[in-house]
C-alpha cells in the first residue's frame, strides 16, 4: 500500500514541491494507478527480450565536426540567453551552488 | 463557398483556377474564427496579422507564377507543441507560457516551404497528458457538435478546429491516441503514422520512443495531401526512417477488393457503448460489401497493452519533463525570489508551473524508474512491449489491416472523468496498443449515436503494418465512398 512518505520520496526525486493537499490527493490516485499494474508484476516474462524502440536504431559514434549550415546551428546566441528567465548579456544566471 | 464545408482539394482547385484569392480565403477563415472561437475555444493564438501576410505572399507567389505546393494558399492550423519561430508555444502550461522559440520545428518549416498559411496555436492538453483537452492550464475546449462535451485529447483543440471549418487542417501529435480519438469524436480524419515517419524535431516531446506527428483533416484525401508534405527522413531527428515518401493523394484511390481485414476479438469482448459498436459492425459490413475478406483474429496480449502504455511514457515523461528548471527558458520561481537555492528553483518553479496531470505522470514515471520499483515495473513493460508488438506482427502474417473502434464511447461531458485520472486512461483502451508497436492507425468517421437529441460522432481505427500508409489511407477512402452519411457538418 502507498504511504504519503512515498510519495514524498519520488517527489524529491522528481524535484516538485507538494502542498499537503497533493501529497493525500496523489498518494490516493498513485495508489489507484499502480492496482492496475498488479497484474503486470504477476505475469511471467522469462526469456523475453525488451523493446525500448520500435525502429531498431543503434547508439552510434561520429567524430565532431563543424557543420557549415547555418540551418543547424543557432543564429544568435544572445537570442538563446535571452530566453533564461534570469540573465546578464552574456550568461545565464543560476543560485549558486557550492556554498561556503 | 462555405469554408466550413470545403476540402483542401477543393480549395487548392478553386485557389489555382483563381476563383478566390488566399487573402480572400483568410478573411473567410478569420471571419469563421471570429464566429465560432468564442463558443469552442480551439485556439490559445490567432495569429490574425501572420494569417494576412502570409496569404498576401501567397497571391504575390501565385501571380508570378511561383506557387510552392499544390497546398500553397491553403489555412493550417497546429497543435500548440510545435515550436513556431516567433509566435508563444506553450504546450498548453502555464511552465513555457510566455515562451517564444527562436526556431520552426521541421514539419512546420515544411508547411511553410508548402506556403500554407499557419492561422495560429490549437489547445491541447498541457504537454499532450490526456484524452479531453480539459488538461490545458488555459481552457477547456469544446465539442463542435455538443458544447457541454469534450473534444477529445490530447489534440482535442486540432480536431475542433477542423471540424468548425476554422481551417482545412491541423498537425498533431499521437503518443498513445492523441489524433485518434478526438478525430473520432469530432468526426474528422486524424492519422498516426509509422514511428519515425515524421520528424518530431521542435516537437515539444512527450514520450519520444511513442510520440508521432500527423495530420487531421475533413477527409482520406486531405489527410493523404497533408502526410505528403510533412513525412521524410531529417537530419535533425535521428529517429527518422530513411524511406521514400510515396505520393499518397495518388495511391488512394485502389480497389480494396480481396483485402483482408482482421477484427480482433479482444477489440470486442465487453466495456464498450453498445450504439458504438453496433456502428462499429455496421463499418466492417460496408467493408465486407467493398469486397474485402474478414478474418477473425486474436491478439492476446492486448489485455496488457493499457499497463504497458501506462508505465513506458510516464516514465519517458519523467525524464523529458526535467528539463522544465526555471533556468534555460520558460516559467521561473526566480522572478519571485532571486534569493533562493538551486534545489527550491527547481522544487517551486516545478510547482508552481506545472499542472495536476503533468505532476501525476512525472511521479508515476519516477515511481516505476526508481531503484527497487526498476525491474518490477518499467524492465517487464518493456518486455510487454515486445509482445504487443509481436501481436500485431502475427496478425499482419494473415491480414493486410486491422479494424477496431478508436473509443469505447462517444464524446464524454465535460467534466465527468477530469477527477478521475484512471477512469480517463481507460478511455484509451482502443487506442494505446498501437503505439509501444510503432505501426500507422487513422480514424475515419463512420457515423454518429443519439445522446440527449444530439448527433455524437464515432470513428473507426484501421491499422496497417509499419510504412503502410498507403493501404490506411486506401482503405479509408474506399469506406467515405460507402459509410451511408456525408457532408454532415456541426450546426454552430
Amino acid at each position: 500500500m502507498l504511504k504519503e512518505k512515498d510519495i514524498l520520496t519520488v517527489a524529491r526525486l522528481a524535484h516538485l514541491k507538494l502542498s499537503t493537499d497533493e501529497r493525500k490527493k496523489y498518494t490516493t490516485q498513485m495508489e489507484e494507478v499502480l492496482n492496475l499494474f498488479e497484474v503486470v508484476k504477476k505475469i511471467d516474462l522469462k526469456g523475453i527480450s525488451e523493446t525500448s524502440q520500435v525502429t531498431g536504431l543503434k547508439n552510434i559514434c561520429q567524430n565532431d565536426e563543424i557543420i557549415a549550415n547555418e540551418d543547424l546551428r543557432p543564429q544568435d546566441g544572445s537570442r538563446l540567453i535571452g530566453l533564461s528567465p534570469n540573465h546578464d548579456q552574456n550568461s545565464i544566471i543560476v543560485p549558486k551552488i557550492i556554498q561556503n | 463557398m462555405d469554408i466550413s464545408k470545403t476540402t483542401i482539394e477543393e480549395v487548392s482547385n478553386l485557389l489555382s483556377k483563381g476563383e478566390i484569392s488566399s487573402v480572400e480565403l483568410a478573411k473567410k477563415c478569420l471571419g469563421r474564427i471570429d464566429e465560432v472561437e468564442k463558443k469552442i475555444d480551439a485556439f490559445i493564438t490567432v495569429d490574425h496579422e501572420g494569417a494576412l501576410r502570409q496569404a498576401q505572399e501567397s497571391d504575390i507567389r501565385r501571380k508570378q507564377g511561383k506557387t510552392l505546393s499544390k497546398l500553397d494558399g491553403v489555412p493550417i492550423s497546429i497543435k500548440d507543441l510545435f515550436c513556431q519561430k516567433d509566435i508563444e508555444t506553450t504546450a498548453g502550461s502555464n511552465i513555457l507560457k510566455g515562451f517564444v522559440p527562436p526556431y520552426d520545428a521541421t514539419v512546420v518549416k515544411k508547411i511553410k516551404e508548402a506556403g500554407m498559411v499557419i492561422f495560429g496555436k490549437n489547445n491541447l492538453d498541457a504537454f499532450a497528458h490526456g484524452s479531453s483537452t480539459e488538461n490545458s492550464d488555459f481552457k477547456t475546449t469544446k465539442n463542435p457538435w455538443d458544447l457541454s462535451r469534450v473534444p477529445g485529447g490530447s489534440s482535442g483543440g486540432s480536431a475542433a478546429a477542423v471540424a468548425s471549418g476554422e481551417v482545412f487542417a491541423s498537425l498533431g501529435t499521437d503518443t498513445g491516441g492523441s489524433i485518434r480519438q478526438p478525430a473520432s469524436l469530432c468526426s474528422v480524419v486524424g492519422l498516426k503514422p509509422t514511428y519515425g515517419r515524421v520528424s518530431r524535431y521542435g516537437v515539444i516531446a512527450m514520450a519520444s520512443s511513442l510520440d508521432v506527428v500527423g495530420p487531421i483533416a475533413k477527409t482520406t484525401s486531405d489527410v493523404a495531401l497533408m502526410l505528403e508534405v510533412i513525412a521524410g527522413k531529417d537530419d535533425l531527428d535521428a529517429t527518422t526512417l530513411d524511406e521514400v515518401v510515396p505520393h499518397y493523394s495518388e495511391e488512394i484511390g485502389k480497389s480494396i477488393k480481396g483485402k483482408k481485414i482482421a477484427i480482433p476479438k479482444e477489440y470486442f469482448a465487453s466495456g464498450m457503448d453498445e450504439d458504438v459498436e453496433k456502428l462499429i459492425k455496421d463499418a466492417v459490413d460496408k467493408i465486407k460489401y467493398l469486397g474485402a475478406e474478414i478474418v477473425e483474429v486474436s491478439m492476446p496480449y492486448t489485455k496488457y497493452a493499457l499497463e504497458t502504455y501506462y508505465i513506458i511514457q510516464p516514465a519517458e515523461v519523467s525524464s523529458n519533463l526535467s528539463r522544465y528548471d526555471g533556468i534555460k527558458y520558460g516559467y521561473s520561481s526566480i522572478f519571485n525570489d532571486r534569493t533562493q537555492s538551486l534545489d527550491s528553483l527547481y522544487e517551486t518553479t516545478r510547482k508552481e508551473g506545472f499542472g495536476s496531470e503533468a505532476k501525476r505522470r512525472i511521479m508515476l514515471g519516477t515511481y516505476v524508474l526508481s531503484a527497487g520499483y526498476y525491474d518490477a515495473y518499467y524492465k517487464k513493460a518493456l518486455k510487454l512491449r515486445t509482445l504487443v508488438r509481436k501481436d500485431f506482427d502475427e496478425v499482419f502474417k494473415k491480414a493486410d489491416a486491422i479494424i477496431t473502434p478508436v473509443s469505447p464511447t462517444p464524446a464524454f461531458k465535460i467534466g465527468e472523468k477530469s477527477d478521475n485520472p484512471v477512469q480517463m486512461y481507460l478511455s484509451d483502451i482502443y487506442t494505446v496498443p498501437i503505439n509501444p508497436a510503432g505501426v500507422p492507425a487513422i480514424s475515419t468517421p463512420a457515423g454518429f449515436v443519439n445522446r440527449e437529441g444530439k448527433k455524437l460522432p464515432v470513428g473507426i481505427q484501421v491499422i496497417a503494418p509499419h510504412l503502410c500508409e498507403s493501404r490506411l489511407l486506401n482503405i479509408s477512402y474506399q469506406f467515405e465512398k460507402v459509410r451511408n452519411f456525408d457532408n454532415n457538418y456541426p450546426q454552430l
